[in-house]
């Protein structure tokens, strides 16, 4: 068995100690703006600085290897880790050498599996000749360039449907989000704790005048926000069509580039704004497991098309047949109860601490008001889920399964059945006094989740899973546990 | 072999005591951090006695615990089956996961030190990179045959014709 190259310890360390400094200025910006003066931000540096020095228990304990036909990896101390990966899952190894790394001639080694999305193991660091001899070991033969083939545009945004997008994917929160990320919620607060000492010397009706057309713009502002950046991040959205493959491109400042293979789309979403909806527009997207460069994220395939145009292209993405013969089934009607439940004891929640913090001394007070955000997006959020009641449900078809909910921005999230790998339930004990679960069912990246399901429904989606999946003969008959219950 | 038929296998109930002592070190931990402010107000001389809630609390959250953490054994279970590999736990929160076998890419073998004080060992399984189950509680002999068995779900050629 192997061990790390001794620049390990320096390589491994020294990104820690620069992601303890980044996550340090924030705070500190947090606190000139609020005048508070202690030492929390050096503690909290400090904290993440020791938190590297875990790089010297990996560099002691590593040992990896190949085994027969295994790679095997050991690791840690207090707590041992040992990964078995078959030599024959192993799809992709890539090294790479960032410039710490160049400095000491070692590289990382990222092995990736054919099923994998993005690194199974990464080694960090290995010797420039120890990394080669373990790449070779480990990759028995070449994988065989693709043929391209002709590529076709097949989709092509254009700037009437762009701006169409854009002025009807409100984003008017992201403002106020943003406004949060860079000053924070005390600078905010002691912002306007100093404008409301000008209540002084005006007089309080053109306080609320001013107070109304200020929320006013920064809705307005949200909308131009929204809408700017959904145009420069989605300006010259095509999609060119190869054997397998769709390649999108889209952005006008920075430019996406990126690939999705068809076999790999274990998700498919369509979605529409209330707006949209009403013009009948929808976008579809799709969630793929991602390796070879591929995001593993979930991608936009269509923008604003008709909405019958995203189902058909759902269509051709999944097999499973049409998606108008799905049986659609509502919601539990307990489900309501248990929304109304969840936002009462968020919002006591909220409002709590709230009035907890209201009655601190010092600079804590000011933080008070930011915890009445909570209570407020409950509140919307708990609205609309309360609204799409009635619009929302989940289908299973032969094929695929089907969720659909939300009434400001509306989606049908789509997963076959064959890309399935793990399918859970969770029940509280309550949940089964009413007969109901809620399901999770997830791929290789990405899962659908049925909020509430009644648990034969749950209990049919099971068996036919179970039934879907090859048989294996048993190993040993002597592998069977005496503690069987 | 009907799968209805494999029976759920519990946990070793020696993670009984695993079990007690992290919850103890948990709330300990949790109970440290609370009653900091308590003890702080108490030196600068302004007893507040609802803040001994915050030293009570985590104490008697951990009987509570404890009291609890034989019937959550009861409820543990995992069982292997020709297709799949099934896992359920939870008393309060009930969970249950059912994977295929043949979507397991890897097994690991995983143990703290807890868990080698009294001789066991945990296993994660894996799809795709992703860990989809963890089975504590196994002694080191039934986790090896456990992932030796797993491991031939990963061989197509031991798949049972149909």
């Amino acid at each position: 068995m192997r061990r790390l190259h001794p620049s390990t310890l320096i390589v491994g360390f020294v990104p820690r100690v620069w992601d303890a400094i980044r996550a340090l200025l924030p705070a500190l910006a947090a606190s000139l703006a609020t005048g508070k003066r202690d030492f929390t931000e050096i503690v909290l540096a400090g904290m993440g600085v020791l938190g590297g020095f875990g790089i010297i228990s990996t560099y002691l304990t590593t040992r990896f290897g190949v085994e027969g036909n295994e790679l095997v990896w050991r690791s840690g101390w207090l707590f041992k880790r040992d990964r078995r990966i078959s030599l024959d899952h192993i799809h992709n190894v890539n090294m790479r050498q960032g410039l710490l790394e160049r400095l000491f001639n070692v590289v990382t080694l990222e092995v990736e599996t054919a099923a994998g999305h993005g690194a199974e193991l990464k080694l960090q660091a290995l010797s420039q000749a120890d990394a080669e001899q373990l790449r070779a070991e480990l990759l028995s033969s070449a994988a065989a360039a693709e043929d391209p083939g002709e590529a076709a545009p097949v989709y092509r945004v254009t700037r009437e449907d762009l701006w169409l997008g854009a002025i009807t994917e409100n984003q008017g929160a992201q403002v106020i989000f943003v406004l949060l990320t860079i000053f924070g919620g005390a600078a905010l607060v002691r912002g306007l704790l100093a404008a409301s000492s000008l209540t002084s010397l005006v007089p309080a009706t053109a306080v609320w005048v001013v107070g109304g057309l200020l929320l006013v713009a920064v809705l307005i502002a949200g909308w131009l926000y929204g809408a700017v950046a959904y145009a420069i991040r989605f300006g010259g959205f095509m999609v060119r069509s190869e054997p397998g493959i769709y390649r999108v491109m889209h952005g006008l400042l920075s430019k996406m580039q990126f690939v999705l293979r068809t076999e790999r789309i274990e998700y498919v979403a369509i979605s529409s704004t209330l707006w949209q909806k009403w013009i009948g527009r929808a976008t579809l997207r799709v969630g793929t497991a991602g390796s070879f460069g591929e995001h593993g994220v979930v991608a936009p395939l269509a923008l604003m098309v008709p909405e019958q145009q995203a189902n058909q292209m759902a269509e051709s993405l999944l097999t499973g047949g049409s998606l108008e013969e799905l049986k659609w089934n509502r919601f539990p009607p307990y489900l309501i109860t248990i929304t109304i439940v969840r936002a009462i004891l968020n919002i006591a929640f909220f409002g709590g601490l709230a009035y907890a913090l209201s009655l601190m001394p010092g600079p804590a007070r000011l933080v008070w008001p930011v915890m009445l955000l909570g209570p407020v997006l409950t509140l919307a959020a708990t609205t609309e889920n309360l609204l799409s009641y009635r619009l929302s449900g989940y289908a299973v078809g032969s094929e695929i399964v089907a969720v659909r909910q939300g009434f400001l921005m509306r989606k049908t999230e789509l997963m076959p059945l064959n890309r399935v790998h793990l399918l859970s339930t969770s029940q509280p004990l309550w949940w089964s006094w009413r007969g109901v679960t809620s399901l999770t069912l997830t791929g290789m990246v990405h899962s659908l989740q049925i909020p509430m399901l009644p648990a034969p429904a749950a209990d049919d989606l099971k068996a036919r899973l179970s039934l879907r999946a090859p048989a294996f003969k048993p190993a040993d008959a002597s592998l069977t546990s005496s503690a069987a219950v | 072999m009907k799968d209805e038929a494999a029976p759920f296998e519990r946990p070793d109930p020696k993670i009984l005591m695993v079990w007690t002592y992290s919850s103890a070190i948990s709330y300990a931990v949790f109970g440290l951090l609370f009653s900091l402010p308590a003890l702080l107000l108490l030196a600068l001389g302004r007893p507040k006695p609802l803040l001994f809630v915050f030293v009570l609390a985590p104490l008697l959250l951990w009987l509570l615990t404890k009291a609890l953490l034989r019937r959550q054994w009861e409820r543990w279970g995992f069982r292997v089956t020709p297709r799949t590999v099934e896992i359920r736990k939870g008393l309060v929160w009930r969970s249950y996961r059912i994977v295929a076998r043949d979507r397991i890419q890897h097994v690991d073998i995983n143990s703290g030190p807890l868990d080698r004080k009294f001789g066991l060992v945990q296993v994660v399984i894996y799809t795709a990179g992703t860990a989809v189950g963890m089975i504590p509680g196994l002694t080191p002999e039934r986790a090896e045959s456990l992932r030796i068995e797993l491991s031939a779900s990963m061989d197509p050629s031991n798949q049972e014709k149909e």
